[in-house]
């Protein structure tokens, strides 16, 4: 009798024991494939929004490393601006603003002209903000994370893109 | 035999409640699951759609902008294109996408090109089937997502600048200037011509190098701006000014915002008029009357009180003109296209009023020189010097002015003289390099830059609202 209660509670162990884990890790793996979802549908539509607006807009007026300032297709101003504290990307029209991005660790605006580099596929930079009327190309890349229990898994969305202003240089 | 029977109780109940639970809890998760993944697949195609766009879109955009500049803003209908409410429109497919594209306001300054850009996805998140059966296709629909855009047109033209070179620009004279004036427009010139008191200041300079000091200013006085290629340096001496009529008469160097480091020009090379067919052109007298009015007490009466008579070498009415070798003097009376091919070398060009004459030059050198030169009381308007790729160097010497639009992109442009009066330059250059010697005064004429010549070009490209897309015709659809 002793013998099959030990065999009865060893046994009920290991298949609890395999419960836990099997549950364990699908609880990590839907929380892994979730943040990938959510991230990747959430830069999609950041990358969408932005190369739209970069491409049909007038001109660029300020452009710092973590922030971009355009005037757009109506002549008024457009910004995108990153805030590296509370790590969000947010899009800034007509006074209304508008988080695109959460849980953004970095972000980088960078101008181009419409210039190529001779024999490669570059272009010139702008260096200074006194070219900035030069600027054709704005350069973006950022990279978006999630953590689950409080540890940076593989969700980690980077995003890269070239865009061409339209009607600069025409 | 005993068979031993184990009754059912509670706790096999139980057990089936509980597996059924579980069995329902995993069908959940993976219900889910799918759901998940099936909206990321959507999203994804989705957005892949959306970019895949644009790109046929840009092809529609390309073909309008290459008809319309081939066939001029009137005479579209051919090539496919067909006429329908108004509007010139082409259907075009490129692998399982397509575009349609129209030509509007062809008439006018404007004309407007719309491209619809249609794509395939694999997905519809909009079925009314609902979104877990959005991705059971029907048999031959294909579903399509649309976007368009709006391009407003502007036309160009060749002389948008007062000096441009391919390669270096090098002003060494003395009390050198650059500024602008607009023929056309009374407020800017007196009869069309250009007036000191009415200049303006867009007599801009640019080289498309990017050489260090590609372009050296001296002391010259440019009132405009200057543009090089990226890392093209600009050299300017200690009183050497570029800048608005303003800021330079209390400034030296070069005004904020007046410099431009992204040139970037395509100079096509001139061709050949035309093969064979042309007049030979010959000389002979020409003689102007002068009339003066005079009032007596019966009313007005007109005499001819004076006239001049004048030999040319090369005497041209309207039509096409061909010689090997022009040297001379030459009275241009009607509208003429004059193709020199082996020497050019000219003393006097005579313009009547109202015409028009186009030299084309693959002579490899020509000279413009003496005291009554080019066209000098003329507009630049009138005057349009074409040179060939065999065309490698062209002189303007002499101190009498030079009055058109030189467009020569392989030759290297020498200006020497100038004389002391303010009238050297009038109209626009365009060469490989130009070199000013001399006390010297350019005066861009602001009116060239509104006689095209270079085609249709962007002016303003925006994305269409999705109402303004119609959904694909035979197919399911779906916008944006």
């Amino acid at each position: 009798m002793l013998i099959e209660a030990i065999m009865a509670i060893g046994i009920t162990g290991l298949l609890m024991l395999a419960l836990v884990s099997v549950s364990m890790f699908s609880t990590r793996s839907f929380a892994a494939l979730y943040n990938y979802v959510a991230l990747d549908d959430a830069n999609r539509l950041a990358i969408d929004q932005l190369t739209r607006d970069v491409r049909e807009c007038n001109s660029v007026t300020t452009c710092t490393t973590n922030a971009l300032t355009l005037v757009d297709s109506d002549n008024f101003s457009l910004s995108y601006t990153y805030s590296p504290s509370t790590r969000t990307l947010t899009r800034l029209k007509n006074g209304i603003a508008k988080v695109l991005l959460s849980e953004c660790d970095t972000m980088t605006f960078t101008l181009g002209k419409r210039n190529p580099v001779s024999g490669t596929y570059d272009i010139y930079p702008v260096p200074s903000a006194s070219e900035i009327a030069e600027a054709k190309v704005v350069n973006v890349a950022w990279t978006c994370s999630r953590a689950i229990l409080g540890i940076k898994q593989n969700t980690e969305s980077v995003q890269t893109a070239r865009i061409v202003i339209r009607k600069q240089g025409t | 035999m005993k068979i031993l029977r184990t009754s059912p109780g509670r706790a096999g109940g139980n057990t089936l409640l509980l597996c059924v639970v579980m069995m329902g809890l995993i069908g959940f998760l993976l219900v889910v699951y799918l759901n998940l993944v099936k909206n990321q697949n959507a999203v994804t195609a989705r957005s892949q759609g959306w970019n895949s766009s644009m790109p046929i879109i840009e092809a529609g955009l390309e073909e309008a902008l290459a008809h319309i500049n081939a066939h001029g803003a009137t005479n579209l209908g051919c090539d496919g294109w067909t006429l329908a409410d108004g509007k010139y429109s082409m259907q075009r497919s490129i692998g399982d996408a397509y575009y349609i594209v129209r030509i509007t306001n062809y008439g006018g300054t404007v004309p407007i090109i719309e491209s619809l850009g249609y794509v395939p996805t694999p997905l519809m998140a909009s079925s009314d089937r609902g979104l877990l059966l959005a991705d059971v296709m029907q048999p031959g629909t294909v579903n399509y997502l649309g976007r368009g855009v709006r391009v407003t047109l502007r036309s160009t033209a060749l002389f948008t600048k007062g000096m441009v070179a391919k390669d270096s620009i090098n002003l060494n004279g003395n009390n050198i200037t650059t500024d602008s004036f607009d023929s056309s427009d009374p407020l800017y010139s007196t009869n069309g011509l250009y007036i000191a008191g009415k200049r303006k200041d867009h007599g801009d300079i640019a080289v498309n190098n990017s050489l260090l000091n590609s372009l050296n200013m001296g002391n010259a006085d440019v009132f405009g701006s200057v543009s090089t290629g990226p890392g093209g340096t600009v050299s300017i001496g200690p009183n050497g000014v570029v800048g608005d009529l303003l800021w330079a008469q209390n400034h030296k160097g070069i005004q904020s915002g007046h410099l431009r480091n992204d040139m970037n020009v395509n100079f096509p090379d001139v061709q050949a008029p035309w093969n064979g067919g042309a007049f030979t052109p010959t000389g002979g007298w020409i003689t102007n009357w002068t009339f003066v009015t005079v009032t007596n007490g019966s009313g007005v009466v007109s005499t001819n009180s004076s006239f001049t008579s004048k030999q040319y070498d090369y005497i041209l009415d309207d039509g096409n003109w061909e010689k090997a070798s022009i040297s001379g003097t030459v009275y241009v009376r009607g509208n003429a296209k004059l193709y020199v091919t082996s020497t050019l070398n000219l003393s006097d060009v005579t313009i009547v009023g109202g015409k028009r004459l186009d030299l084309y030059s693959s002579a490899a050198s020509v000279s413009l020189s003496g005291n009554n030169t080019a066209n000098s009381s003329g507009l630049a308007t009138s005057f349009h010097f074409w040179g060939l790729p065999a065309c490698t160097s062209v002189t303007f010497s002499g101190n009498a002015a030079f009055t058109g639009a030189i467009y020569a992109p392989s030759a290297s442009f020498h200006m020497n003289g100038g004389g002391n009066n303010n009238i050297d330059f009038v109209g626009a250059a365009i060469a490989r390099s130009i070199t000013m010697n001399g006390h010297f005064n350019f005066h861009y004429d602001e009116a060239l830059a509104r006689e095209g010549g270079g085609g249709y070009i962007v002016g303003s490209w925006n994305e269409m609202s999705p109402t303004e897309v119609p959904a694909a015709t035979g197919v399911v659809s779906f916008n944006q």
